[in-house]
């Protein structure tokens, strides 16, 4: 089923107007309130190492993993009134994942994930990773073609390649705001993928991921903006 | 490396033996098309299973009953049709020619694999009980096939939506009688009389959406074990569940397959099939009504047609009276 998002159709010039009114109201307010935080807020360069990670990814009952590379671009330091500092982070991160479900299809993807990652000075954290890649299915089993003379012939390496999106929100704790001797996070994080064009249609899937993120401290290092509030 | 390592997972297997199970590909017309065969491979006799729908998985007809009571005798060979059950691909051509084509590269690389001596039984239940005359009625494709069993199928869709309707209406005028359901019956009867069957594809989907909802108003249909065999089909079989649902939605709702099957004659070409023939129907069958068993008997050019009729069943009897209807078709297929 299709759903199709219809705008309002303005009939009188008086209604556009009152639009194009609020429209500049709501603008300056955005401008006002985005200059103040600006001004509050201090910028500066700072050097970061990317974190390794790596997951079981099961899909539904069926086994598989998922590695990946986060490359920081945006570190954020927000300071509360009560003291607390709450760090907001922001990677893109480079991932190869693999299922098997037997019967139907062996599915190897690579995925970038654009993370935004909130942590709590316990160290808990949550996160959400849209993403988008490529993924290429290898049928289960053997395939063959049949021509129009009925002569049988084995097809090899059948399977398919397909655009795909993602979307995953997850939980984690990172044991490295507690003790500079425990450079590892861990976490869970559910996802829906979908592939398309699947049979002129899309195919969705849903996975969580159990995972283990590494934090070295120099690896594939970078020079992220840092913003302290 | 790994693409190469995957690609040699995809080893053929292809077993003999009483107790085969068996999963491979056909790839057609961009579609990859899922078979699975179970069981007595050995007999030499397979049934071929061409599922409801469109759009439904051929592996739901396979669960606990049937493994221990039906794969024993003969093997069966489950396949998806294109847009249907775990069927995979990037295509789009849903013309209901190419489902004929399907059936018989299926049935071809099915004598490939387990040798041209294998007796074939295609059985067709709804909307594949349209695709499986359709497809006999064609060329010389009944040479392959040794026996037909149609079960509550959909051969004629015009006459269907005329049976549909008119047993909706005897049934729901005598429900209301005696008071039972009134209310839901009322809402039906209204409406068979206020629109004429054959009005639009409108109004024969809401009579076949009216003929699926009143088996749960008829006491006599035996409904209780559908849901667990269900249940058993999707554990056993480790259905991709999300794909199925996929391609129901696309099988129904986007490519609309089932408006085709109006435009193509297979009651005026029935003549043209000889091969034996089974006939299983459910009494209170309101989705396909016993008219359409009729219709066949009336218009079948095979002099050798048995018939079965399920007291307690509505549309699946092989769900609601499996005892009885495994019995009949093993008993047919010994036969024959």
């Amino acid at each position: 089923m299709l759903f199709f998002v219809t705008l309002p159709i303005f009939q009188h010039q008086t209604n556009i107007y009152i639009m194009f009114k609020q429209v500049k109201i709501i603008l300056c307010s955005l401008l006002f309130v985005a200059s103040n935080i600006l001004a509050q807020a201090q910028t500066e360069k700072i050097k970061m190492s990317s974190n390794i990670k790596g997951a079981y990814m099961g899909s539904v009952i069926y086994p598989g993993f998922k590695l990946g590379v986060e490359r920081p671009y945006k570190h954020i330091e927000k300071t509360k009134r009560s003291g607390k500092v709450i760090e907001k982070d922001r990677f893109v991160s480079f991932n190869l994942g693999f299922y098997q479900h037997k019967t139907f299809h062996d599915n190897l993807y690579f995925l970038v994930e654009r993370t935004r990652r909130r942590t709590a000075p316990s160290g808990f954290f949550v996160e959400t990773s849209p993403g988008i890649g490529v993924s290429r299915t290898f049928l289960s089993d053997a395939t063959y073609k049949v021509d129009d003379a009925g002569k049988v012939a084995k097809v090899s390496g059948a399977g398919y390649t397909y655009a795909m999106l993602s979307l995953a929100a997850g939980i984690g704790y990172d044991f490295s705001k507690k003790s500079d001797n425990r450079p590892y996070a861990i976490y869970l994080k559910p996802s829906v993928f979908v592939i398309a064009p699947y049979n002129s249609f899309v195919y969705f899937r849903p996975t969580v991921e159990l995972g283990v993120i590494y934090k070295p401290k120099t690896f594939w290092t970078k020079d992220v903006k840092e913003v302290k509030k | 490396m790994i693409i190469i390592g995957l690609s040699s997972c995809q080893k053929e297997q292809i077993s003999t033996g009483t107790d085969v199970h068996d999963t491979f590909f056909l790839k057609e017309d961009g579609f990859s098309m899922p078979i699975q065969v179970h069981g007595n491979v050995a007999s030499k006799k397979m049934l071929v299973v061409v599922t409801g729908g469109p759009g439904s998985s051929a592996i739901l007809y396979r669960n606990d009953f049937v493994i221990e009571n039906v794969e024993k005798e003969f093997a069966i060979a489950y396949y998806d049709q294109r847009f249907a059950g775990a069927t995979q691909g990037s295509t789009v051509n849903s013309e209901i020619s190419l489902y004929k084509t399907d059936l018989k590269k299926v049935l071809q690389l099915l004598k490939s694999r387990y040798g041209i001596d294998t007796k074939m039984y295609v059985m067709g239940h709804s909307w594949g009980g349209f695709l499986t005359p359709y497809f006999l009625q064609d060329d010389n494709n009944q040479d392959m096939v040794k026996g037909w069993i149609q079960v509550d199928g959909a051969h004629n869709y015009s006459k269907n939506d005329s049976l549909t309707k008119e047993m909706l209406l005897s049934y729901g005028k005598k429900e209301i009688l005696a008071n039972r359901n009134t209310d839901k019956w009322q809402e039906i009867v209204d409406y068979c009389n206020a629109h004429a069957y054959n009005e639009s594809f409108e109004v024969s989907s809401t009579l076949n959406r009216f003929a699926a909802k009143v088996e749960s108003y008829v006491s006599e249909i035996e409904l209780t074990s559908i849901s667990e065999q269900f249940k058993d089909a999707v554990k056993i079989n480790k259905l991709p569940l999300t794909a199925q649902l996929v391609n129901l939605a696309n099988s129904a709702l986007i490519q609309k397959i089932d408006r085709q099957a109006y435009t193509v004659p297979i009651s005026k070409n029935l003549y043209k099939i000889k091969l034996p023939t089974l006939l299983l129907w459910g009494r209170h069958d309101f989705i396909c009504p016993t008219g359409l068993k009729e219709d066949i008997k009336k218009n079948i050019g095979s002099k050798d047609v048995t018939e079965k009729v399920f007291e307690k069943s509505g549309h699946s009897p092989m769900f609601q009276e499996p005892t009885a209807f495994w019995k009949a078709l093993t008993d047919w297929v010994e036969k024959h």
